[in-house]
């Protein structure tokens, strides 16, 4: 008896009206034929790549401050919390650039490899992407997936030069990046919503309540 | 869940008289249509981008095959299980295997409609697990034992009253007074009540929006962040996905999502759109121990020969939907199954059968509207006329239907003498109906005038109004 798989890929050619797949090859050449070898059309925009992330960041119904050197961002994150009901413990993603924070006395902070006892998450986020506003953040040893999604505060750090245009430019970068890709690849934009209640946008459905972006200035 | 497609007009007829349903259904227009009209304007090149993705999707269905086998080394590669459904029986019995190998008790399920399609609750239920939806809507439903009525808004249907009702009856015995409560209350109860279990569940369940065979990649676009939870806390990740889901790589994904967030909610992004590969890394210090992925086929693979291969393009949306004037009247629950709207009316026939959906082809006006929002250009009125012309050949219009279109095909191969008749019938016609300008009934066509008066016609034929502009221009 044949297996599911040889039974469904038989149907597949059968239906297609040939008895052997093409090889990879002609399946990418006949791609390049079909689409040309431009990209997809995408969004534009007149001033730069910085104010249009920014832009629809905000948009997004997110928050962000801009710190000048990664040692501010203690400071940046203690004033984000001070109005909120947040505690004073901020849990880490173990990031070797976290290590360059000066955290002051009024926080207390803890390494996390994961997000479960976190209500305040901070991780680092490898690109932002300027088309949606989009933070992406990579899962790995320093930056575990479930820090992004189970505090009620997410708060992230993002160099601004790690801005780019488009998704095609992400997979650009990222295709030379070793260990890509990863298990979770995340784009983040916003903090978590739902408007499965009558169609009335809630935020902090399941996710976090707020995100929060530290911007960083300078390439220290 | 099982098909009662066949009871459509019942159905159809329940849900014009339901007030609440129809309070309801405004909301979709206010909401999806009016958001995605404004970003699909912002666009440089939507009309480009929707050329693109229909392009996409017909090269990767004309080499589904390669692009399958090409997914699956990658799944593999990233140290994944892919595994193979021809039917909605095997899909079920290769994930509830997985559960019982895992020795799981608890599953916390992402929102996916081919699990909807495979009965997949139904048979994790009988195997005794206990099965948890997480996204809000699909939690709301599985509370009120309901199937989706909205593929990207499964409880669309349903008022604040009704979940209120609800909650208090599942989460408070039925101790609360309030009769309506406000929907940060609700969403923040349904949170905690969600959380819980998303922390101690043993198996992951999640569809999958679209799969890349570059790097045997999924795509999961959520707002609430239920998906990436359900795949990132318990051990095992399972995902289920239609073969034709598939695109051959990450640029062309790019595409997809372009058109997915704006043609679905209206979004530029959702706020959450999360590419997974496999399981966790031995590096990684969160994630599941295992992935599986769940190809299922269902009917797909027949769809591939001939016209209906187009529908395969669908990256369900649901625009279609929210801009059908008949869904938009009767809600998604009268189509009887899966799939509503004008995606479901041909989809629907294609996996359930045409002999027992017989009234989803004919529910239709063909306004086009869907076709002209479709981000993939599927011609789903063309479609449906197709399924109208199967349903004549195989038998399945009723007798008198079959009966009386044999007599107009006779006499439409016979031009002078369908002149004649037209002439006569429609002068007839005409004089018996002029006091009132409609008949509320017709001799042979009862079952029609039964819901419609038939408009009584206007003088002449128009064949002859034809000759007669034709004449007066010349002239």
């Amino acid at each position: 008896m044949s297996s599911a798989r040889d039974r469904i890929l038989g149907k597949i050619r059968s239906n297609l009206g040939r008895t052997t797949a093409p090889d990879a090859a002609a399946a990418s050449s006949s791609r390049l034929a079909a689409l040309g070898d431009e990209t997809s059309p995408r969004p534009v925009w007149d001033d730069d790549d910085l104010s249009r992330f920014l832009r629809c960041f905000e948009a997004a119904a997110a928050t962000w401050a801009r710190v000048d050197t990664v040692a501010d961002t203690g400071d940046a994150v203690a004033t984000y919390l001070a109005d909120k009901p947040a505690g004073n413990t901020v849990h880490l993603a173990p990031h070797p650039l976290l290590d360059d924070v000066s955290w002051p006395n009024t926080l207390t902070t803890a390494r996390a490899t994961h997000g479960r006892e976190a209500l305040v998450g901070v991780s680092v986020a490898e690109l932002g992407v300027a088309e949606t506003g989009s933070l992406v953040l990579f899962s790995g040893a320093d930056t575990p997936t479930t820090l992004n999604f189970l505090p009620d505060y997410h708060i992230v750090l993002l160099r601004m030069d790690a801005v780019v245009p488009h998704f095609e430019d992400v997979w650009a970068r990222m295709r030379e990046r070793g260990g890509f890709p990863p298990r979770s690849f995340n784009f983040i934009t916003g903090p978590s919503r739902t408007a499965d209640v009558e169609q009335t946008l809630q935020l902090g459905a399941h996710g976090p309540r707020s995100l929060h972006l530290i911007l960083v200035a300078a390439r220290d | 869940m099982e098909s009662r497609a066949h009871l459509f007009k019942p159905q159809a007829r329940e849900a014009l008289q339901n007030t609440d349903l129809q309070q309801a259904l405004t909301r979709v227009q206010e909401g999806f249509v009016g958001k995605r009209k404004v970003l699909v304007d912002q666009f440089p090149d939507f009309e480009g981008l929707r050329d693109r993705g229909q392009a996409i999707k017909d090269h990767t269905l004309a080499h589904l095959d390669v692009y399958l086998e090409q997914f699956e080394a990658k799944v593999r590669e990233a140290g994944g299980h892919v595994h193979w459904a021809e039917t909605q029986q095997e899909a079920q019995e290769i994930i509830v295997d997985i559960c019982r190998q895992e020795n799981a008790r608890m599953v916390t399920k992402g929102k996916t409609m081919a699990g909807e399609e495979v009965q997949l609750n139904e048979a994790l239920d009988a195997a005794g697990l206990e099965t948890v939806e997480t996204d809000l809507g699909e939690y709301i439903i599985q509370l009120a034992k309901e199937p989706p009525s909205h593929i990207i808004a499964p409880a669309i249907h349903k008022t604040r009253q009704q979940i209120t009702e609800l909650f208090n009856e599942h989460h408070h015995h039925g101790t609360l007074k309030e009769k309506l409560r406000e929907v940060p209350d609700l969403v923040d109860e349904a949170r905690g009540i969600l959380r819980d279990k998303f922390l101690n569940a043993d198996v992951g369940i999640t569809g999958a929006n679209c799969l890349v065979a570059e790097t045997g990649s999924m795509f999961l676009v959520t707002n609430e962040g239920n998906g990436d939870l359900t795949h990132s806390l318990p051990r095992v990740h399972v995902a289920i996905a239609g073969i034709e889901k598939l695109v051959p790589n990450l640029d062309d994904a790019s595409t997809i999502l372009r058109l997915l967030a704006r043609s679905a909610t209206g979004q530029e992004m959702t706020a959450y759109t999360t590419m997974v590969t496999g399981p966790a890394r031995a590096e990684d210090t969160d994630g599941p121990e295992a992935f599986h992925i769940v190809l299922i086929d269902n009917g797909r693979t027949r769809m591939l020969e001939g016209r209906f291969r187009e529908m395969l393009r669908c990256i369900r949306c649901g625009a279609c939907m929210n801009h059908c004037p008949v869904y938009s009247a009767i809600g998604g629950h009268a189509y009887g199954w899966v799939y509503p709207g004008p995606m479901g009316s041909v989809l629907t026939p294609m996996i359930v059968g045409l002999d027992k959906t017989r009234d989803l082809p004919n529910a239709c006006t063909l306004n086009g509207r869907c076709q002209s929002v479709c981000p993939v250009r599927i011609p789903l009125p063309d479609l449906l006329r197709d399924l109208r012309e199967e349903q004549h050949d195989q038998g399945l219009t009723p007798k008198t239907t079959r009966y009386g279109l044999n007599i107009w095909a006779w006499f439409a191969r016979r031009p002078r003498l369908y002149g004649l008749a037209a002439r006569v019938g429609i002068g007839l016609l005409g004089r018996l109906g002029r006091r009132r300008g409609r008949f509320r009934k017709l001799p042979l066509a009862g079952a029609w005038t039964a819901g419609r008066d038939f408009p009584a016609p206007q003088k002449t034929t128009f064949q002859a109004a034809w000759q007669q502009r034709k004449k007066e221009k010349s002239a």
